[in-house]
């Protein structure tokens, strides 16, 4: 399943925020979004989820395009919001089934995989709670077993770092292997660099809207003349070298 | 932060009396009036039956009186963000403390004050002597103040004696000592600890940590009581759901939930659980099935009937804005028609259940064909109307 960004331009009035961006998230690749606050990530985000509509550009994964098949779109996506958004009024439990009414999956088999998921993140005791009374770590779990019960072929994570306990960012990324094993394509949004400089196969890099670069940590280094450095070092010198001009 | 006290003062009450324009209004009045006459009827009459020296004339004072000293509340006006942006300002925290302690004796004197004129003609059959009750009523007054400097004591860190059992004993004993013994003696016992406890306060000012967090969730479930008091006679959009399990609703939930889609299964499990809107059609429906049952007029019983389920329904189509404030709704891959043919599908079944119920009970008070006629045809064409105009109109409208 690849994600392809077709120059797109969009923003939340008439002026746009992010401007002709192209990029893909390739079968089975995890490509981490960075770029600093403002730089267009999350508008990016919303308009890779459908939350809003582009002014120019297209969003198509694999052969369906968002626009002209919404509902096919996201019967193939799965989303991480950066803070938790949950039902007050529903349990843990209810929040699993909702998800999987929501995707039409087989509750059995969804079911098979959100104990293996709610096992791991240490939530298997909490079914019956309102995670809305959760930390924000906790409810931040919640949101992932959400999201990786489904078969989603295209996972969008927005900041997922936040909050979570070191060993629930280990899990996470652990989760987040499996997928792309299976061939899923994982769009990640974070500001951790070392982490994503570790996991992630490729990088988006966003800079007051516009795409200053795509490719691995190899092909920046070359791009940019910093051989060696690391993934924080080149941001750092492309973020300052852009503040200071 | 005599600056910051003075602002939210102002805030506060011009809240306070914005509100105020609809809990005061003309029915309102009317029924307090009814209320006030006929529970004020009763009490007299009940006084003229009872003779000095009943028995139980100085228990029911002494019980009467200590509950008079628990009322009142701290106004603190704390916000949540005080306890980051006010943090470095702890040390003059007392400044500000003090003015909304003056704030909440003031507060606490009209509540006292009803219940020692409901309090004082059994005083007065007892004792005779206005002093003796006077003193009495007094030594309530001071009680009801210390109980107020109590609860300010305990909004901070390692307070000794500002538990509720500590003050219950010094209540029992100078209202009691009051009642039984010798009333001046009452008074002058409780006026010492009035000033104990102003002595008090006063060091735990100077000495003693602030409780940001337990004085900031006080101040909320002040508020909280204060705009569900308010969200009887209009909306309050400050007021929290108070989101609960109830467990015991789980068969409702499965009823109106029907084969569960998405939506359907989303919308009773909010209609219940909220609080704001179960329970307000729950009131709706309990209030039409009484009058339903008492009343013997059968267009009185049909116009209630539909009126009834009208209600409920208006006020329950409302559900489809927090589903829809959700934004995985619109990332979930469903069709965009499923909420509103859901929604549709959840009230046609609260309708039906409405209906039955009202009706069967109606039926207690009237068995006749005319009335279940008549019942069945008004709420078949309430429902109608509701179903294939209101509901459909109402979600256009919000899209």
């Amino acid at each position: 399943m690849t994600l392809s960004i077709e120059h797109l331009t969009g923003g939340y009035t008439q002026t746009p925020v992010i401007k002709d961006i192209n990029f893909e998230v390739k079968n089975g690749e995890l490509l981490g979004l960075i770029g600093l606050n403002g730089a267009g990530k999350s508008t990016t985000i919303n308009h890779v989820i459908g939350l809003m509509r582009p002014m120019k550009g297209k969003i198509i994964l694999d052969e369906i395009d968002l626009e002209q098949n919404p509902t096919q779109y996201k019967t193939k996506l799965a989303y991480i919001p950066e803070l938790p958004i949950l039902y007050d009024e529903l349990t843990l439990k209810e929040h699993i089934e909702l998800t999987i009414k929501a995707y039409e999956m087989n509750s059995e088999k969804a079911w098979q995989q959100a104990h293996k998921l709610l096992k791991t993140f240490r939530l298997e005791n909490k079914l019956d709670w309102f995670p809305a009374n959760f930390s924000k770590g906790m409810r931040q779990k919640v949101m992932i077993v959400c999201a990786f019960i489904t078969d989603a072929e295209l996972f969008v994570v927005d900041e997922p770092f936040l909050g979570l306990d070191p060993l629930a960012i280990d899990d996470l990324l652990k989760v987040i292997n499996e997928k792309k094993q299976q061939g899923a394509s994982i769009l990640m949004s974070t500001h951790v660099l070392d982490t994503a400089e570790k996991y992630c196969d490729r990088f988006a890099l966003l800079n007051e809207g516009e795409l200053k670069a795509v490719g691995t940590l190899a092909d920046f280094q070359k791009q940019f003349n910093l051989p060696n450095s690391s993934l924080n070092d080149i941001y750092l010198t492309i973020a300052k070298g852009e503040r200071d001009e | 932060m005599n600056e910051l006290w003075n602002s939210r003062t102002k805030q506060y009450q011009k809240m306070v009396m914005r509100y105020l324009k609809y809990v005061l209004n003309d029915h309102l009045i009317l029924a307090l009036l009814f209320f006030g006459g006929g529970i004020g009827l009763a009490y007299s009459n009940w006084l003229k039956e009872i003779h000095p020296g009943t028995w139980y004339i100085k228990p029911l004072v002494l019980i009467g009186g200590v509950l008079l000293t628990l009322l009142g509340n701290p106004v603190l006006l704390l916000k949540l963000p005080d306890k980051v942006f006010l943090v470095p300002k702890e040390k003059d925290i007392h400044q500000y403390l003090g003015k909304s302690v003056k704030r909440s004796l003031i507060s606490v004197v009209l509540p006292t004050l009803i219940g020692n004129i409901i309090l004082f003609p059994l005083l007065a059959l007892e004792y005779h002597h206005v002093e003796a009750a006077v003193a009495i009523t007094v030594t309530i007054f001071l009680g009801s103040m210390a109980n107020v400097l109590r609860k300010y004591q305990a909004l901070y860190f390692d307070t000794s004696l500002s538990q509720m059992w500590f003050h219950l004993v010094v209540m029992l004993i100078a209202v009691g000592l009051g009642v039984w013994f010798s009333p001046m003696g009452g008074l002058i016992l409780m006026a010492i600890n009035l000033i104990f406890r102003v002595v008090l306060l006063n060091q735990v000012f100077k000495t003693k940590r602030f409780n940001w967090n337990y004085a900031i969730d006080l101040e909320n479930s002040r508020m909280q009581r204060l705009y569900h008091f308010f969200s009887l006679f209009t909306n309050v959009k400050q007021v929290g759901a108070e989101v609960k399990r109830r467990k015991y609703a789980d068969g409702l939930v499965h009823i109106l939930s029907g084969k569960p889609t998405l939506f359907t299964y989303l919308y009773p499990r909010i209609m219940i659980r909220s609080g704001n809107q179960g329970s307000l059609m729950l009131r709706l429906l309990l209030l039409g099935m009484v009058i339903e049952g008492y009343s013997q007029q059968i267009p009185l019983k049909v116009i209630v009937g539909g009126l009834t389920i009208y209600l409920m329904v208006i006020q329950m189509v409302d559900i489809y804005r927090p589903v829809h404030e959700n934004v995985f709704i619109k990332i979930y891959p469903v069709s965009p028609d499923a909420a509103e043919k859901d929604l549709l599908s959840v009230m046609k079944r609260i309708i039906l259940i409405s209906a039955i119920f009202l009706t069967l009970i109606g039926l207690i008070s009237n068995l006749s064909w005319n009335f279940l006629v008549a019942s069945v045809v008004t709420q078949g064409i309430v429902a109608v109307i509701l179903l294939k105009w209101f509901i459909p109109r109402y979600i256009k409208k919000l899209n």
